[in-house]
């Protein structure tokens, strides 16, 4: 049959032939390839700048991108084939080495003293004593390697790693892509596809900076500072809850995070030095800057061949597992795994009234404890009327005194700026969590990487009274507040 | 060739009755596609459902069929006599109008008890008002913001406990929950419970529901609410009476852990 | 065997002297003035505590004398890497052990340049009787955020080295700008209003410095005796003689500022 108003479309086989293609083309899908970590844009642009100059593919970016992958992998396999205590704390694996010497040393001789029949009792004690001695610093220096070993683990980086999937013993993979890659970017540069949707934007965890951890300004997180983010989220922003997990997949995450935290400090540090070097002499003449051009004319050709060799000398030493490790990473490496040294300890809180610790809560707000000054003089976060308000992931990009480059930075991926608000208190929401033990940690370190500094001139029994009124002293206002909705279904029917 | 559609046409109350029954079955692949546990004392959603289902399935089996016998006894190859056209039958017409009509009146007055039982009897206490939530439960772009009010049985006061995506209710007693949303729509559904209410920001409801198997079920986000919305999923925990106090207990002692010392190595 | 008592004594003498001569110390001075127009900095808004503030401040990052002498620019020494750092003489142990002031007066830093060693006391104090907060972000040191009250103070030491010098700030007052130079090598030095500066007793030899200020940042190029000298990093070569090494006037063009 025919239906005459049809188009004659090339026979009855064409129409079949393309939807066929369609299908198939559709089943078997595009391909695509594997994801990689992004370098650090931002930083190298920073460092040329300030400069004056481009980097270097050949000699500054890709070696940086070599050793990354040397040290970390890629985010489909991590790889921590170089993170072997002897190469990346030498030092301490070298205290190992001689306290355990000097332990079979001292085992040899209790051996030997044991045997001989007329061994005076006080000897013996003398030596199991320096045996016990040296026993417990072997502890304590294993335990500081046993730290640093079990910072970021390669099996539960590979739970974490990867596309989502779960392994042939039923292990999970790709849990970082499956919950965090869409906010946190798969460099966990806070810069993910809906990043710029979110307010406050992801953090960015390459600059190793976290605000809600239990530890001082300047030191990492504890891992369990990490944890309790992750299980817990950060009420008041996007960032969810996870506590519903298995614990072996919020503990693959938490160490995910370290290794990618890890991974962004290296980097910048490797961004630093290769950028100090002058490569001039090695550039192509297009890259050239200016200044660099009439210094490469002004060296002969002996001088320049000499420069050239010296310089890539100096480039492949950079490159060197043995010199990087020790001299990049491990510094990164045992601050993080030693960031327990750094935790503040919250002493008990006292028993006191309520009310007269709010009273003197109220007073120290106002005024030993500085707080209004920023908070505002009813702590709705309008103290501080300053146009300059920035933290410290937008401060890398943007400074708002001097911000002729913003736009080369949005361009290369940076989220818009946003000002940072002082907290409004009263809307009883606490960021990095609502204990009186974090409310504490918040008054007494500051918030690093945001403005709140540290009220390092408050007792302990002063921070207590100021975390009661804060928490508990304040009027409470709901963000929102509609009329109340007089309720329906209370009505009795018959 | 034209009796091979007709066989087609068959093909759709045969296989749609087949896959039906081998979900309700939970047979390999189809497990996991039939209803999640009830475990609430109430079923009259259950029971509603399956009357309406055999009567609807009833209903498609026959009038599939029916599609399919008159395909294939007049498929045109295999009569030689031309069509009829006739103007109806006014007989079959009000037979086919009269029918559904009476059924569907008595679905309307058969579900309106368990109707009122979900959203207008709610439970009273013996003194005649209300029973008051054990918990408020906000909807939050992307997860469930808990409430509970604590020793002193009122909300917003300063005991209260708050927790994210985790609600407990004790087994065996009615339990009240009024239901919020703080942005934007979003819907709390319990499967287990058979409980689903959209939750729009500003306005304040309540559901109620008797639990009386423990055990860990889900609560899922059924109005879509943003990006986050397919992972806005929760867990609600039916657990003793004395189970629930404890853990109540032991959540407001960890909201005001006000003491932290990092753990002596030994 | 007299002669020969007397001969050792004698080559002791020569070798004690000898040996004295070797250990032979210069100390290098200079003064920096700016060539061309200076175009002075805009001065700073007061946005909070105008009351004791003021409404406007002079912005301490650029200040000149009279004749153009540029303050506030700081020397350091420079190392390539792998290179070892010289012995400093003795008399730098002692001043390691003195504290280094930074205070906040008038609601502004003071000074604009701080140098410290590594591991020196800082002492960090707030001279006015409004609440200022001391913010120092170091990129080898973990950074530091303290609310001090008025007529507060608290010491901090910074262990590692800093490449470049650290920003001080205060998130109270956010015009409140300085900086901190950490180094492991006290040879380090700062120009006063008159743009004079002196590093005192380094080994005599050939030594790289790195120049740096504060609007700038490194400065890379200078005029020298004479002679313009560029480097990107702001490094110069200078011959330490001993005794005094007047490198007289380095100029610094207007415009590289």
């Amino acid at each position: 049959m025919q239906i005459s108003q049809a188009l004659a479309f090339g026979g009855p086989y064409r129409a079949g032939g393309l939807v066929l293609a369609v299908m198939i083309g559709a089943i078997l899908g595009c391909s695509s390839e594997p994801a990689k970590f992004e370098p650090n844009r931002i930083a190298m642009y920073k460092a040329e700048l300030s400069l004056g100059t481009k980097l270097d593919p050949t000699y500054q970016v890709q070696p940086i991108e070599k050793i990354l992958t040397e040290t970390f992998g890629t985010p489909d396999k991590p790889d921590l084939s170089l993170w072997d205590p002897k190469k990346l704390v030498p030092d301490l694996a070298e205290e190992r080495a001689d306290i355990q010497t000097e332990y079979d040393e001292i085992k040899a001789e209790l051996d030997k003293a044991l045997k001989d029949p007329d061994l005076d009792p006080e000897d013996r004690a003398d030596i199991e004593a320096d045996l016990a001695d040296v026993k417990k610093d072997l502890d304590a220096v294993d335990k500081q390697i046993a730290a640093v070993e079990g910072l970021v683990q390669l099996d539960m980086l590979q739970m974490a790693a990867g596309p989502y999937g779960s392994a042939e013993d039923g292990t999970p993979r790709g849990l970082y892509r499956q919950h965090c890659v869409h906010c946190h970017g798969i460099t966990g540069n806070g810069a993910g596809p809906t990043a710029a949707f979110l307010n406050p934007y992801p953090r960015d965890f390459r600059l190793g900076k976290f605000k809600w951890k239990s530890t001082t300004t300047g030191a990492p997180p504890t891992h369990d500072d990490l944890k309790r983010v992750i299980t817990n989220g950060v009420p008041g922003t996007a960032m969810p809850s996870f506590k519903l997990l298995p614990a072996e997949e919020i503990e693959a995450l938490t160490q995910y995070v370290t290794y990618l935290s890890l991974r962004g400090e290296l980097e910048r540090n490797l961004i630093l030095d290769f950028s100090d070097i002058d490569v001039a002499v090695l550039k192509p003449a297009g890259m050239q800057s200016e200044e660099e051009k009439e210094y490469v004319e002004s060296l002969s050709a002996d001088e320049l061949k000499e420069e050239q060799t010296g310089l890539k000398e100096e480039l492949a030493e950079l490159s060197d597992p043995e010199i990087f490790l020790p001299d990049y990473l491990a510094p990164i490496v045992t601050k993080w795994a030693f960031a327990d040294k750094n935790v503040t300890d919250v002493p008990e809180k006292p028993e006191v009234v309520l009310d007269e610790s709010i009273v003197h809560g109220r007073d120290l707000f106002f005024k030993k404890g500085g707080c209004a000054t920023c908070h505002g003089q009813s702590a709705l976060g309008d103290g501080q009327t300053a146009e300059m308000f920035y933290d410290d992931w937008t401060e890398e990009y943007y400074d708002p005194k001097n911000p002729e480059h913003l736009e080369e930075f949005l361009a290369l991926g940076a989220l818009p700026p946003r000002k940072l608000q002082p907290r409004n208190l009263r809307l009883g929401n606490f960021r990095g969590g609502r204990r009186p033990v974090d409310v504490y940690w918040r008054i007494r370190n500051g918030i690093e990487g945001a403005k709140m500094p540290a009220a390092q001139q408050l007792t302990e029994e002063e921070i207590w009274h100021v975390v009661d009124f804060v928490r508990k002293g304040l009027p409470y206002d709901s963000l929102s507040q509609p009329p109340e909705h007089v309720q329906e279904n209370v009505r009795v029917r018959n | 060739m034209g009796r091979f559609w007709s066989i087609i046409f068959l093909s759709i109350p045969v296989l749609g009755t087949a896959i039906f029954v081998w979900a309700a079955m939970g047979w390999y692949p189809l497990e996991g596609h039939w209803f999640p546990e009830l475990v609430v004392a109430d079923d009259s959603v259950d029971h509603l459902f399956y009357t309406i289902l055999w009567l609807t399935g009833i209903v498609f089996i026959v009038t599939g069929l029916c599609l399919f016998w008159f395909l294939w006894k007049y498929d045109h190859q295999k009569n030689e006599e031309p069509a009829q056209y006739s103007h109806g039958n006014h007989y079959l017409e009000v037979l086919w109008s009269v029918v559904p009509a009476i059924i569907l009146l008595f679905l309307a007055i058969y579900q309106m008890d368990a109707w009122a039982g979900a959203r207008m009897r709610r439970p009273m206490l013996e003194n005649g008002q209300p029973k008051p939530p054990l918990a408020r439960v906000t909807g939050r772009q992307f997860e469930w913001l808990i409430q509970y009010p604590g020793d002193d049985k009122k909300l917003d006061t300063a005991d209260d406990i708050y927790l994210i995506n985790e609600l407990h209710v004790p087994r065996d007693e009615e339990v009240v929950l009024e239901i919020t949303a703080k942005d934007v729509l979003h819907s709390f559904f319990l499967p287990n419970f058979r409980e689903k209410q959209d939750v729009v920001p500003g306005m304040k409801q309540f559901v109620w529901f008797k639990p009386i198997k423990d055990g860990k079920y889900d609560i899922v986000c059924a109005e879509l609410c943003g990006w986050g919305h397919y992972k806005m999923k929760g867990q609600i925990t039916v657990e003793s009476k004395n189970d629930f106090d404890a853990w109540l207990k032991k959540a407001y002692a960890d909201q005001e852990l006000s003491q932290y010392k990092l753990a002596e190595a030994e | 065997m007299k002669h020969a008592t007397i001969g050792m004594l004698f080559l002791l003498f020569v070798g004690f002297t000898v040996d004295q001569a070797a250990a032979q110390w210069g100390t290098v001075t200079g003064q920096f003035v700016v060539k061309g127009n200076v175009v002075l900095l805009k001065p700073l808004v007061v946005t909070k505590d105008n009351a004791f503030c003021g409404n406007q401040l002079n912005d301490p990052l650029l200040t000149v004398g009279p004749k153009n002498e540029l303050q506030d620019v700081a020397l350091w020494l420079y190392l390539d890497r792998g290179d070892k750092a010289p012995t400093p003489h003795p008399m730098y142990a002692a001043l390691a052990k003195k504290q280094v002031d930074v205070v906040n007066r008038g609601c502004l830093y003071e000074p604009q340049v701080a140098l410290a060693v590594t591991g020196q006391n800082v002492k960090f104090s707030n001279q006015d009787p409004i609440a200022h907060n001391f913010k120092v972000e170091g990129f080898a040191n973990g950074g530091l955020n303290n609310l001090v009250p008025a007529a507060g103070n608290f010491v901090h030491a910074f262990n590692d080295e800093e490449r470049y010098p650290m920003n001080a700030g205060c998130t109270i007052h956010p015009w409140m700008k300085s900086f901190i130079v950490v180094r492991e090598s006290p040879y380090m030095a700062v120009t006063d209003n008159l743009g004079n500066f002196k590093i005192e007793n380094l080994p005599v030899g050939k030594h790289k410095l790195q120049i740096w200020h504060g609007k700038s940042g490194v400065i890379k190029e200078v005029t020298l005796g004479g002679k313009t000298l560029k480097d990107r990093k702001g490094v110069i070569e200078i011959n330490v003689q001993p005794g005094q090494n007047n490198l007289g006037v380095i100029t610094v063009d207007a415009a590289k500022l």
